[in-house]
């Protein structure tokens, strides 16, 4: 229980910083990196926790930055599985994840402005 | 394929309530009840926001000392010859503007002043291909979407999204930006933003004279008032067989370090 929060603190951290100092979306590496150390357990919810934190700060949608996340997350995930578990192929691919974010989340936002 | 569909059907509940979250946070941000939450996060993690907000220009700054240390004596006579020139220059636009009064106190036309809201920067934008900044009034403060932020004369960009107590500013250089503008030297064109976070005048008419270090201002259309500084000329790229010239621009202050600004009210 205590990692969990612990992890939810953070992430409050990570969202400032991503909002401050370079915005890269370090939640989202965080929440890869606990998948590939702890599995799947709670990821959904730290997932919808970094969305919830990024919208409010940003004043972005909640649910554009979510969507991006999950896409990025099972992007993640999916691919994770197909290939070899290796610590090159999990940086690449958390790498590619940080990018799809980047792409998706401006995006959704483009399609709903227009 | 039939790997696929056991897939599906083994993940159908987890697929079912991400579609489930994702249409409840729709409606929850459309009907506006997401606001209840929203505002006091927004307003515990403003003073956290500018903090660290201030802390990373204060290092940035700290950074740029020590890298420009080298070169500062070289920039410094250039500066002086710089500081010379406009100070000539602000004399007479002090003689100028001493003479505009005097000619509207004769015409009995009344100076417009602009209201205009202070606030502070707290953030930047979350993406990298995107260029905006995050600032600490909202719709507390009475700021509304389309609003202008300046400082001084100098155009910074357009209030685009309104928070309770913070608001997204989006800046000149982000590719969304599109305002029409005219050169000191009368050149008319689109002032536009690029992705890379740089500056362009484009669409200039091939006859019209272009050159470094001409001031841009905004052209009085679109909904944005008159003479509104956008930047300077840094580049003319000028390619005789095109149908338009462009340039590029140089804000007059740097964007990404900007730490007050100006919202002026929409009457």
């Amino acid at each position: 229980m205590s990692s969990v929060v612990t992890f939810l603190v953070l992430l409050i951290f990570l969202v400032l910083l991503q909002m401050a100092f370079w915005p890269v979306a370090f939640g989202l590496i965080a929440i890869l990196i606990w998948f590939l150390l702890k599995g799947s357990k709670h990821t959904l919810f730290y997932n919808l926790i970094f969305s919830t934190l990024l919208g409010f700060v940003a004043n972005i949608p909640i649910w554009i930055v979510f969507l991006a996340t999950l896409v990025s997350f099972y992007l993640f995930v999916g691919a994770r599985q197909v290939l070899p578990a290796r610590l090159v192929t999990s940086v690449v691919l958390i790498l590619a994840s940080i990018f799809t974010w980047e792409i998706s989340t401006l995006l959704f936002t483009r399609l709903l402005s227009l | 394929m039939k790997n696929l569909e056991k897939l599906l059907k083994k993940k159908r509940k987890t697929i079912t309530l991400l579609i489930g979250l994702i249409i409840g946070l729709y409606l929850l941000e459309s009907s506006g009840l997401i606001r209840i939450i929203r505002s006091p996060i927004q307003s515990a993690l403003v003073p956290l926001q500018l903090s660290l907000y201030k802390t990373r220009s204060d290092f940035q700054n700290f950074l740029n000392t020590i890298v420009d240390i080298r070169t500062l004596r070289e920039g410094e006579s250039s500066l002086r010859a710089e500081n010379a020139y406009l100070l000539a220059e602000n004399a007479k636009w002090k003689k100028l503007e001493a003479e505009n009064k005097v000619l509207r106190e004769q015409l009995g036309a009344k100076k417009i002043d602009k209201e205009l809201i202070v606030a502070a920067v707290i953030g930047q934008d979350p993406l990298i291909a995107s260029s905006e900044i995050l600032v600490d009034k909202g719709s507390v403060d009475d700021v509304k979407r389309g609003e202008l932020v300046v400082v001084e004369d100098i155009l910074i960009g357009e209030v685009v999204a309104v928070g309770e107590v913070s608001s997204r500013v989006r800046l000149l250089s982000d590719a969304k930006t599109k305002i029409p503008a005219v050169s000191e030297a009368g050149a008319r064109g689109i002032l536009k933003g690029e992705f890379g976070n740089s500056i362009s005048f484009d669409k200039v008419v091939q006859g019209e004279k272009l050159a470094r270090g001409q001031i841009i201002f905004s052209s009085g259309e679109a909904g944005i008032p008159k003479g509104l500084v956008l930047g300077k000329i840094n580049k003319v790229k000028n390619q005789p067989a095109a149908l338009f010239q462009k340039a590029d621009i140089q804000p007059l202050l740097p964007l990404d370090k900007l730490e007050t600004v100006f919202i002026i009210k929409k009457r």
